[in-house]
């Protein structure tokens, strides 16, 4: 895991790779849910993915669900890379 | 009995451009789309068509056929975002392609091989499924009559045109979308086409030169809407063509060589013919498959002798792939466009860079600069396609509509 890894470098990350996957910036918040914003299991599939192999994050796909929140999906990502 | 149908739109991308026009444009210049040794669509960018998002979840192919539908429905005057001009479960869409979504399929293997399988993209199964590309036209445009692919190589692009031509004759439907989409400029399956003998080792394609010695790659995709000639008339579209006809035929002989009789493939020409009612002295133009290799265009030629007798050496004949490549499971559909826009223009195209027929094809009519072909009479073309595995499938096509019943 980088030892850099911080909640900037992890917001960033995460929202990078949500605009990667076609997601308008100006829309992605805490608040809104995968399912608003139009991501999909393939897209949580590839997401997980990112963050082991680019942050080596230890997520899975199916820690995630469409209904959650960015911020429910990054408190998430947060714990599992230890940073609370 | 195949029926006929309404052609109200068209559209190709290929290695002369995006677009339909350009394509006759360009091929009746003598321009090529080969370049070193390759047909790319170079002018072609996917995010001109297609959202971000559906960039990513796309493989090429689907991009291409995207690209060439669009323009295929908006010259059809139908939305390309809103409904059809039917109950949409009364259109139909069959898209060919030869191996879809190839370059996907590499890209995730080279991750297996250097992440492992927990890193393989969830993607990869809806990107290289060769049904991919009419998935994402019935999504795009509402369509909710049947869908599906057709895969038989090199043929699949006329056979989902000949697909098409059936549903509608079948009463299942009043349009259908149909053609074909590849994307398969890959090193591996290159490599496999080059030592099977089929892709020319000089770089070259030269469709019945003395010294042709195969194809070269391409890639491209082509669109047509076509519609129930009836449906067509009673809302008015305008009609861009007609196809009067379809035989189809497998030869059961060679997984990669033609027959060397060529009767199954003369027969496909016969049926055709036959479904379309029209004789062999009526055929104005033929845009034959003419690969270039040594094999094809010597059982092309004697299946069109067997078919037209001693009217084929009256018909011009040329081949898209001395400009294009070979489009595979996309080169049925766009040289199917090609002909219907020689016919609407009244221009063939060249085969390009002809200058040493073989005469052991015996006596044929080639064009070897764009030719006048005739205007009046609704001048009638074939368009013949063969693929590996011994497919064979020829469309009789015609400029304009049907008048008076014909």
């Amino acid at each position: 895991m980088s030892d850099t890894l911080s909640r900037d470098v992890i917001d960033a990350f995460v929202t990078d790779t949500l605009v990667a996957f076609g997601i308008e910036r100006g829309r992605i918040t805490v608040e809104s849910s995968f399912d608003e914003l139009g991501v999909d299991s393939l897209d949580v599939v590839e997401l997980s993915q990112a963050l082991q192999k680019e942050l080596g994050v230890p997520v899975r796909p199916k820690d995630f669900d469409e209904n959650q929140t960015v911020g429910q999906v990054l408190e998430y990502v947060y714990r599992a890379a230890g940073l609370r | 009995m195949s029926g006929r149908a309404a052609v109200t739109g068209f559209g190709a991308v290929t290695p002369l451009g995006v677009g339909a026009d350009v394509l006759h444009r360009r091929a009746v210049e003598g321009a090529s789309g080969l370049v070193a040794g390759r047909g790319l669509c170079a002018d072609f960018t996917p995010e001109e068509f297609l959202g971000r998002k559906e960039v990513r979840r796309a493989d090429r192919f689907t991009h291409l056929a995207v690209a060439a539908a669009d323009e295929a429905l908006g010259r059809a005057g139908w939305s390309t975002r809103g409904s059809p001009p039917y109950p949409p479960e009364r259109v139909a869409c069959v898209i060919g392609t030869g191996v879809g979504g190839v370059r996907s399929h590499e890209a995730q293997l080279a991750r297996l091989a250097q992440h492992g399988d927990a890193f393989v993209s969830a993607l990869l199964a809806p990107m290289m499924m060769p049904n991919a590309a009419a998935a994402h036209l019935a999504m795009r445009y509402g369509l909710r009559g049947e869908s599906y692919c057709v895969a038989s190589a090199c043929a699949a692009g006329a056979q989902a045109i000949g697909s098409g031509l059936r549903i509608l004759a079948a009463g299942e439907a009043d349009a259908v979308v149909v053609g074909g989409a590849e994307a398969a400029v890959s090193p591996v399956l290159h490599a496999g086409f080059r030592n099977a003998g089929a892709l020319s080792p000089t770089g070259r394609s030269v469709p019945f030169a003395r010294d042709r010695d195969g194809f070269l790659p391409g890639e491209g995709a082509g669109i047509l809407v076509l519609e129930r000639p009836e449906a067509a008339a009673a809302r008015g579209a305008t009609v861009l063509g007609e196809i009067l006809g379809y035989g189809a035929t497998s030869d059961a002989h060679h997984l990669t060589a033609p027959e060397p009789s060529a009767r199954a493939a003369a027969r496909a020409v016969t049926t055709a013919l036959e479904a379309a009612g029209r004789a062999p002295h009526q055929i104005a133009y033929v845009n034959a498959h003419g690969t270039g290799t040594v094999l094809n265009d010597r059982a092309e030629a004697t299946a069109l002798r067997l078919a037209l007798g001693e009217h084929l050496a009256a018909v011009p004949i040329s081949s898209s792939k001395s400009y294009l490549g070979h489009l595979l499971g996309a080169a049925g559909a766009v040289e199917a466009i090609a002909t219907l826009q020689a016919l609407r223009h009244a221009t063939a195209p060249p085969t390009v860079g002809l200058r040493d027929p073989d005469e052991r094809l015996g006596k044929l009519d080639h064009v070897h600069t764009a030719r006048s072909l005739p205007a009046d009479g609704r001048p009638t073309a074939l368009s013949t396609s063969f693929g590996f595995g011994g497919h064979n499938a020829v469309l009789v096509l015609a400029a304009g509509a049907t008048e008076g019943g014909d």
